[in-house]
């Protein structure tokens, strides 16, 4: 017998205690489970950072690659992993206390998270095609189920409306790896890679505009976005923190990943990736500026700051990606922040939209001042870690001598302060804040210390990685050059299997 | 001036439709010709043939069965979590009290009439028959076409005729979900034990005897009947389970 601390327990073991959920009701656990689970994953994680710098750790199942499925855990699937399993304990944490969603407590929302973990894991993990598409629709379907999970007409039709969109993305991805198939024969994705400059460019053409259509769906890029407002808006804050930090970036490092693999003509790649992450960029922040619903604005700035990464991703260069790495963190930290926030603001005030929301600043002063610290940071001003994230990635096209992309994102950043400001101002207008006061002393007694302990947390985090970048700065420019190293992925797939 | 003429034209022809409708037959015709023209010759050295080669290692007269058991066997377990998470889903919208009115309202307009003659006593004849195929089904699926997925089906399918000829039949969900329990995590802790015993060393390795000299009986195979065997329970489960959510909710 041996222990192995193998990348398959970041699937198994929240598969397991999803599948065997009636016994944790039984024992009444679930809560403690819901964090438990994702927490000790987090520190296994930590763990494993040592080991995998040395060389990533690659898990096979049953039959070695080519032929079978396994499991690659590089540094840049490891930071990933990390950040998903950081995302949901600090959810669960804030779930816990949350006593008026009643909807998210119980067996099914336990179970829908675990498995949109393990979904998520699964694809930044997972070294097969065919494998990739079966935690797509693992972690589409968990997340379908969530946006409609409060039962109301507007979750309703935010989770249909998601069903019929993902369900489509699923479609044209499962195509594509078909059509693969046919062409290669081959499942793994090395293999694949090695494979793929022998198929004919025609079809070659057919077959990433099809996979570009799926991911590019499922990872909210700019022409297959218009689905996303509406669904981060009808489903509960707490859930939408979850999509915004953890789905979409799973989603979005497959699609960087499939681009570097099996695209063998960087020069192409660089240019679809690069266009359509300045699309998503501009187009999300014009359009976040004129949202009256805090929810639907939130939502826009996510897809801009999306766009954003994969601007610095799709640049394909070392230097870039380390700082589109750091601001994918960077981004989870705020937009966990703000989500939440839009929660607790939700669960005392009716309507999150603007004018209902006139000087809620003076009534709420610790969360709102939350708000205006996660704003700060995706804005990325100075002690905040956006700042620092945002600077890495000029430096790094600045280093490039390449600078569209810079006036770009300075644009970008001056939009974002015309509407983050605007927020800012209206939270803490003087004007008789009425209708906030009324709907507060109708509602609920103030929060505990409790409740705020995650938000605080990743207001403690944001500060250190903006101050102290240093302190992750090996594992960034580590998940860089694992992420952009095609040959080193092939040869070390492929050169197990050679045993 | 005629009638038919004062309503515009943009008005008589569904513009968008038709453009719609031209574009989709454009990019269908596209992506046709690339298919057609395009595809080389079925390649012969793919994954599945390899697979085939090595099927006797798994001493699994079915080969399809080893591929999706064993060297595919990770899909399947995402495959059942995915039918898991939709019959989760299914319980949770549909099963969900609706408000008052609506309840009422349903309820006067269907009362189900009752079962005839013909359906109560062919379901009663019929229904431990397709219970014991299912199960047969289920039990030799490493030795003949069928397996977890297909038996599960089919004995869900003997308790949903029961619901139509008895209306007061029902499958009672807390059973079911520890039937989905059971199986699910035991599917998990199979795998896990073939991780963690170093004679296999990977997650859903085959650590009982499977001798090739067994090729074809019954007990043979090793782990494979039993992962399957969890499969035909669970899927089971989960469909009747959604069967049940689905009458309750109608």
């Amino acid at each position: 017998m041996e222990f192995s601390a193998s990348p398959i327990w970041f699937i198994a073991l929240p598969m397991l205690a999803a599948f065997s959920s009636p016994l944790w009701v039984r024992w009444r656990v679930l809560d403690q489970l819901l964090l438990g689970i994702p927490l000790g994953l987090l520190l296994l994680a930590l763990g494993l950072f040592a080991t995998v710098q040395q060389a990533p750790l690659i898990e096979t199942i049953v039959i070695a690659p080519p032929l079978g499925i396994h499991l690659h855990l590089d540094s840049a699937a490891l930071l990933l992993v990390a950040l998903f399993c950081f995302a949901v304990t600090l959810v669960a944490a804030f779930l816990w206390h949350g006593a008026t969603e009643t909807h998210l407590r119980g067996r099914q929302p336990f179970v829908l998270i675990l498995l949109l973990l393990a979904g998520g894991n699964g694809l930044v993990l997972t070294g097969d095609l065919f494998n990739l598409y079966v935690f797509l629709e693992i972690a589409g379907i968990s997340a379908y189920v969530l946006t409609a999970v409060r039962d109301d007409r507007p979750a309703l039709a935010a989770g249909l409306k998601y069903l019929i969109i993902g369900s489509v993305a699923g479609v044209f991805f499962l195509l594509a790896v078909v059509l693969i198939y046919l062409q290669t024969g081959q499942l793994n994705m090395a293999a694949v890679a090695q494979a793929f400059a022998e198929i004919p460019p025609a079809m070659q053409g057919l077959i990433a505009v099809l996979a570009l259509i799926g991911l590019g769906i499922k990872s909210e890029l700019f022409p297959f976005n218009f689905w996303v407002p509406d669904v981060y808006r009808g489903s509960d804050p707490a859930i939408t923190a979850l999509f915004s930090g953890l789905l979409v970036k799973a989603f979005l490092f497959v699609l960087v990943h499939l681009a570097v693999l099996i695209w063998i003509d960087p020069e192409i790649a660089r240019i679809w990736l690069m266009t359509l992450g300045a699309l998503t960029l501009m187009v999300a922040e014009l359009a976040a500026l004129r949202q009256d619903e805090m929810r639907r604005m939130l939502a826009y700035s996510s897809l801009g700051q999306i766009g954003l990464i994969l601007l610095a991703f799709g640049f394909l260069h070392e230097s870039t990606a380390a700082g589109a790495f750091f601001h994918l963190i960077s981004h989870t930290l705020a937009k966990l922040l703000l989500f939440l926030v839009a929660a607790l603001l939700l669960r005392r005030v009716l309507s999150l939209h603007l004018d209902a929301l006139t000087g809620a600043g003076r009534v709420y002063p610790l969360t709102v001042g939350l708000f205006v610290v996660g704003a700060l940071c995706i804005l990325g001003l100075p002690p905040l870690s956006g700042f620092m994230s945002k600077l890495w990635i000029l430096q790094g096209f600045a280093a490039a001598q390449t600078f569209w992309p810079i006036a770009l994102i300075l644009v970008a950043a001056l939009i974002e302060a015309g509407y983050y400001f605007r927020w800012i101002r209206v939270l803490y207008a003087p004007a008789a804040a009425s209708a906030v006061t009324d709907s507060k002393t109708s509602k609920t007694a103030p929060e505990s210390w409790a409740t705020y302990a995650p938000l605080l947390l990743l207001v403690g985090l944001m500060l250190l990685l903006g101050i102290a970048p240093f302190v992750i700065e090996g594992a960034l420019v580590d998940a860089a050059r694992a992420l952009l190293d095609r040959d080193l992925l092939i040869q070390s797939v492929l050169g197990v299997a050679a045993q | 001036m005629s009638q038919r003429q004062r309503v515009p034209l943009r008005k008589r022809v569904r513009v968008k439709t038709l453009l719609l409708t031209l574009l989709s037959a454009w990019l269908l015709a596209l992506f046709l010709t690339l298919l057609l023209g395009q595809a080389r010759d079925w390649p012969t050295a793919t994954v599945g043939d390899a697979l085939l080669t090595r099927n006797a290692e798994t001493a699994s007269a079915n080969a399809v069965t080893s591929v999706v058991v064993s060297y595919r066997g990770f899909d399947t377990l995402g495959e059942v979590t995915v039918l898991f998470l939709a019959a989760t889903g299914i319980g949770l919208l549909f099963s969900a009290p609706r408000p008052r009115s609506e309840l009422s309202a349903a309820e006067s307009e269907s009362t189900p009439a009752p079962p005839n003659e013909m359906m109560i006593t062919g379901v009663r004849l019929l229904f431990p028959v397709l219970v014991l195929f299912g199960v047969y089904i289920v039990l030799h699926g490493h030795l003949s076409p069928g397996g977890g997925f297909q038996g599960g089906v089919v004995i869900a399918t003997a308790f949903l005729l029961r619901m139509l000829a008895d209306p007061n039949f029902r499958l009672d969900h807390v059973r079911l979900g520890w039937l989905e329990a059971l199986s699910g995590s035991g599917f998990v802790l199979l795998g896990l034990i073939g991780l963690i015993l170093t004679t296999t060393a990977t997650f859903l390795g085959n650590f009982l005897p499977h001798p090739v000299a067994s090729l074809g009986q019954l007990v043979s195979a090793g782990v494979i009947p039993l992962i399957y065997a969890l499969v035909g329970v669970k899927v089971g489960a989960e469909v009747g389970a959604i069967f049940q959510d689905m009458r309750e909710a109608a």
